[in-house]
């Protein structure tokens, strides 16, 4: 399956005789029947979803508390496991997938933790390159990098200061840097602006959009209302690990709220 | 290779940043090798000194005599039959005679020569020296007495052996210790940023990239260590040999100078194996993904 370029598909001819392709986006993510029960839990965090992402696509996770969204976001870049159903990433079955082929599917997807997950021993500097030393890149290639990615979140001026001396927003930012970095063809993002105030928000969510215009396909799980009417993208609304509404330009909408 | 000198730049720096847990590491390990050099070195001294001493462990047998000199080799080949015994040598009674007459000062013409025919035994082990005496006074027909060296001999022979058994006992049971301890201290290391390794693998970090680093740092820490114990060594060998010079004089011939550059090799050597094997042990239980 090509992923990267839309498949054309021969339609038929007009009346002069002229082709006519239809475009189909690649499939990026297709979740069919998925159940996830988590050992500790009695009650399934997810049941019986189903859902299909197109490469390209702006997605927003809605939903209550406890309402499964981190969970489909771990189910699709392995960290945790279907019970029930099969997951299909970047054109692998991850049900059936080996650990070993666990790091190079990350490796094709930018993260961006709830809880931010920066190394609290490394500068914001390091932070960033170390997802691009994981890959094996060289020295000169990252720090010609690197000053782009930190500037896209606006956090040049601060890669000497360590984790602990920057506010939680800007610790997003970071976080949303290391995740854009190696311009990965899908972004997950839970929760990133999670507790910024609504104009750092919105710049964030700029961000993430910005990415998405330049092709990659973005996942975000938020609260944030405001991000979500403003952006007017595909809206998937969980509910009790349910998929309760799919809306291709959607509201925030009611049932998220609690 | 970029790669790799990259990854132990990586182990250097997380040496400094858990300075705390190396200085814990690296003791831990100073600590248990330089009590398994120390048993590992008496153990070796005490074999050593139960080697020379039974160089100089021999037993004199004394023929009758009535014994032909035609009969000689025949015994000789009887007594090398006995297991236990390293070399088997021939005094004849002139021989024996000449030379006691050469050192005496006084003029021994004349006088008959009542020396006997004799075997000096030489034995595989010293510790054996009674029983196989008692064999060869068996012998009624051609031996008239068996001489052994004095009683101390024997006994000091006999704590030799159980210092000699001790040591390596001791060393080995050390060693396991060590392990388990080493491990236990990278294993805690390795616990206290399980975080970070767990961030490492959202990134997509391979395993062997996560590993190395740690694998290389369990490295340093057992050659530091063992270089620490190697020092440690020397010092307390300087200073227990002045000891036993000073104390025992006579004790000391029985031991061999050590090569304490050697030495301090050997516990750099068995350091970086321990922290090896101790990182390796601990590492593979925190960098399985879920
Ligand atoms: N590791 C786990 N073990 C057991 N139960 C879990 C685990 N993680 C999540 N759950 C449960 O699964 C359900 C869904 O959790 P999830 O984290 O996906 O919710 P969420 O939609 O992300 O919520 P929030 O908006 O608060 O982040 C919850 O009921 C939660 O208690
Ligand atoms: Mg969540």
């Amino acid at each position: 399956m090509n992923l990267w370029l839309p498949e054309a598909l021969f339609f038929g001819y007009t009346e002069d005789q002229s082709p006519v392709y239809i475009f189909i986006l690649p499939v990026m993510i297709e979740l069919s029947r998925v159940s996830v029960t988590y050992k500790s839990g009695d009650v399934g965090a997810l049941s019986d979803v189903s859902l299909c992402i197109k490469k390209g696509e702006f997605v927003f996770l809605v939903g209550p508390t406890g309402a499964g969204k981190s969970t489909l976001l771990k189910l699709l870049y392995r960290d945790a496991r279907a019970t029930e159903g099969s997951v299909n990433v970047l054109g692998q079955e991850l049900s059936k997938m080996r650990s070993s082929q666990i790091p190079p599917l990350r490796r094709q997807m930018g993260i961006v933790l709830q809880d931010y997950g920066l190394l609290p021993e490394r500068t914001v500097w390091q932070n960033v390159a170390f997802a691009c030393q994981a890959l094996g890149q060289r020295g000169r290639d990252i720090r010609r990098k690197l000053p782009e990615a930190l500037e896209l979140v606006k956090m040049a001026h601060r890669c000497d200061a360590y984790p602990a001396e920057l506010s939680g927003g800007e610790q997003q930012r970071v976080a949303i840097a290391r995740a854009l970095v190696n311009r990965p063809p899908l972004l997950l993002a839970d929760e990133p602006t999670g507790n910024l105030d609504p104009n750092t928000g919105a710049g964030i969510m700029d961000v993430l959009y910005e990415a998405n215009q330049r092709g990659a396909t973005i996942i975000v799980a938020t609260h944030d209302k405001f991000s979500v009417d403003r952006l007017r993208q595909r809206v998937i609304a969980l509910r009790g690990g349910k998929i309760v509404r799919d809306e291709p330009c959607g509201g925030y909408g009611s049932e998220a709220g609690d | 290779m970029r790669s790799f000198f990259f990854l132990i730049g990586e182990a250097f720096i997380n040496l400094r940043r858990h300075s705390l847990m190396t200085v814990a590491a690296v003791t831990t390990i100073a600590v248990a090798l330089s009590l398994i050099g120390a048993f590992a070195l008496m153990s070796y001294q005490a074999n050593v000194a139960t080697n020379r001493a039974a160089s100089e462990f021999e037993i004199h047998v004394y023929c009758r005599e009535q014994v032909k000199k035609e009969a000689i080799p025949a015994i000789k080949k009887r007594l090398e039959g006995i297991s236990g015994i390293r070399s088997v040598r021939y005094i004849s009674k002139e021989k024996a005679f000449n030379e006691y007459a050469k050192n005496l000062p006084i003029d021994t013409r004349g006088i008959p020569n009542q020396f006997n025919e004799t075997f000096v035994l030489l034995l595989k082990d010293p510790a054996k020296g009674s029983q196989i005496a008692s064999v060869i006074r068996g012998w009624h027909e051609e031996v008239e007495e068996v001489a052994l060296p004095e009683a101390e001999m024997g006994g000091l022979l006999r704590i030799m052996s159980f210092l000699k058994y001790l040591g390596a006992l001791t060393g080995a049971l050390l060693l396991i210790g060590a392990l388990l301890v080493v491990s236990n201290t990278i294993r805690l290391s390795v616990f206290t940023r399980r975080r970070e390794i767990r961030i490492m693998q959202i990134i997509g970090a391979s395993p062997s990239f996560i590993r190395l680093p740690l694998f290389i740092e369990g490295l340093i820490h057992g050659i530091l260590g063992g270089a620490l114990a190697g020092i440690c060594l020397a010092v307390v060998n300087h200073y227990t040999q002045g000891l036993i010079e000073s104390v025992i004089p006579m004790l000391s011939r029985y031991f061999a100078p050590i090569d304490m550059k050697n030495i301090a090799m050997q516990s750099v050597a068995v350091g970086a194996l321990l922290g090896a094997a101790g990182s390796l042990l601990s590492i593979h239980r925190y960098l399985r993904l879920t």
